[in-house]
């Protein structure tokens, strides 16, 4: 076996075990959603209150959030070398949205894991001019409306999945969900922006479902296809 | 389609785009009163008055550097030399100053807005915190936003000169755009409004012609 062929067997085998890794620790998410009530992920004052009485599953999505961004770097890059020929440009430019808003999504939950259980404290414990301050601030949040975060993803999704069908690189029905998957991404974006609960519902449900559907389906391709010793990922 | 023929359709349409954005990044010099840029408590004051300028301003300068995704990597393709590692380091460097550009862009849109009324609304307390603390920038002295990208379009530019792959007007006008995002970055760190203006003048004339030559030309070009 030449060198290219053996680093692909091994990039695939890699690239599995994170895309099953990640679509597990996706069905984790749901916490997220469920475990938060609606009114505190809009209002910065409740969402301090909320924390330091339970900061547990806030914590715990967070920290798959960070593992997933993370997991993510060893998943893009096989999933590119995958529909490359299909449309390289469309491909490269799909994979740096994919790693740039994988890599905010990491820094987000970092920041957040980091900074928020020391600003629910003073949030509680402080004084009003000390509560002003820290609800003017809000959240140390970077891209608060999930542009990158969830849009960059998403558009990954959605661009990959489509060239994977166009060239056959994934069964159509995954190439589906994959799309399914970017576009309850998106949904998350707007759902912020609009603080239209319904909308987050719908995005996290689906999310929920597709997520981890379409990275484990990917997963066990990959892992079979490096297996198998087949060239260039699942074709 | 063969992608090692293809003309580079994506690539040119997103510089064709960015340029015809940077004709509004004028906007920010004319628009924006100078004392707000530095001056966190007076930028709050009028963003709570007249948030639409800034928020154009700042949803164009995230879409450009959304766009970047686009460009660089067609750029550097089409200048790929004997040097491409170093291609690939200012591709790098370049992608790294658009990333941290767009996010910087959307978290100040998305939270410039709350900061501005608490500070209007605010008590003294209240807003010689939030002054103190200022904007939510991720770069402030714009050392990747804007250095990363001179860095890129310096390398870029310079090898096109040397190996002929863009006209010597359009690499030389890069380069100059290069060097006036350098001194963009110094204007920022030693807050000089005068060097700002130059380097924004002098960025607002080149960058549209720049980048919509480099789209034309990614369009006539197969890339590799």
């Amino acid at each position: 076996m030449d060198h290219t062929k053996s680093q692909i067997k091994k990039g695939s085998k890699l690239g599995g075990v994170a895309a099953i890794l990640i679509g597990v620790l996706n069905i984790v998410l749901v916490v997220y959603v469920l475990a938060t009530p609606a009114g505190s992920r809009y209002d910065a004052g409740e969402f301090f209150r909320y924390f330091s009485e339970s900061p547990l599953a806030l914590s715990i999505a967070w920290i798959v959030f960070v593992v997933s961004a993370i997991l993510s770097y060893a998943v893009i890059p096989i999933v590119s070398d995958m529909v490359t020929d299909v449309h390289r440009d469309w491909a490269r430019a799909a994979t740096l949205y994919g790693i740039v808003g994988y890599t905010v999504l990491g820094i987000w939950a970092i920041t957040l894991t980091r900074t928020t259980p020391g600003l629910a404290a003073r949030f509680v414990e402080g004084s009003e001019v000390t509560r002003t301050a820290i609800l003017a601030y809000g959240l140390p949040e970077i891209d608060p409306d999930g542009w990158f975060m969830f849009g960059g993803t998403g558009t990954w999704l959605i661009v990959m999945n489509i060239l994977a069908i166009r060239g056959q690189r994934l069964p159509r029905l995954q190439g589906i969900i994959g799309i399914l998957a970017g576009i309850c991404a998106w949904a998350t974006v707007f759902g912020a922006l609009l603080e239209y609960e319904p909308l987050n519902l719908i995005a996290s449900g689906g999310g929920a479902f597709f997520y981890p559907a379409w990275f484990i389906w990917l997963g066990s391709r990959l892992w079979r296809t490096a297996e198998s010793g087949k060239e260039r990922g699942v074709a | 389609m063969n992608s090692s023929t293809q003309k580079d359709r994506l690539g040119s349409i997103c510089a064709i785009m960015t340029g015809v954005l940077y004709v509004f990044i004028i906007l920010y010099v004319i628009a924006v009163p100078s004392g707000q840029r530095y001056d966190p408590g007076q930028f709050f004051e009028n963003y709570a008055e007249n948030p639409i300028t800034m928020n154009v301003l700042w949803i164009v300068m995230a879409s450009i550097a959304v766009l970047a995704f686009g460009v660089i990597p067609s750029v550097g393709a089409l200048v790929q030399t004997e040097y491409p590692r170093l291609v690939q380091a200012a591709n790098g460097l370049g992608l790294a100053g658009s990333a941290v550009s767009a996010v910087s862009f959307l978290t100040m849109l998305g939270r410039a807005p709350g900061l501005a009324q608490a500070y209007v609304n605010g008590d003294s307390a209240t807003k010689a915190a939030i002054a103190a603390i200022g904007l939510p920038q991720l770069d402030p002295f714009n050392v990747l936003v804007l250095g990363g990208v001179g860095a890129w379009l310096l390398v870029v530019n310079l090898l096109a000169l040397q190996a002929g792959k863009l006209p010597k007007l359009h690499a030389v006008m890069g380069i100059g755009m290069a060097i006036f995002l350098g001194v963009a970055v110094i204007a920022a760190i030693i807050q000089s409004e005068l060097l700002d203006q130059i380097a924004a003048g002098v960025g607002a004339v080149c960058a549209p012609v720049w980048y919509i030559w480099v789209g034309v030309r990614l369009n006539r070009t197969p890339a590799g």
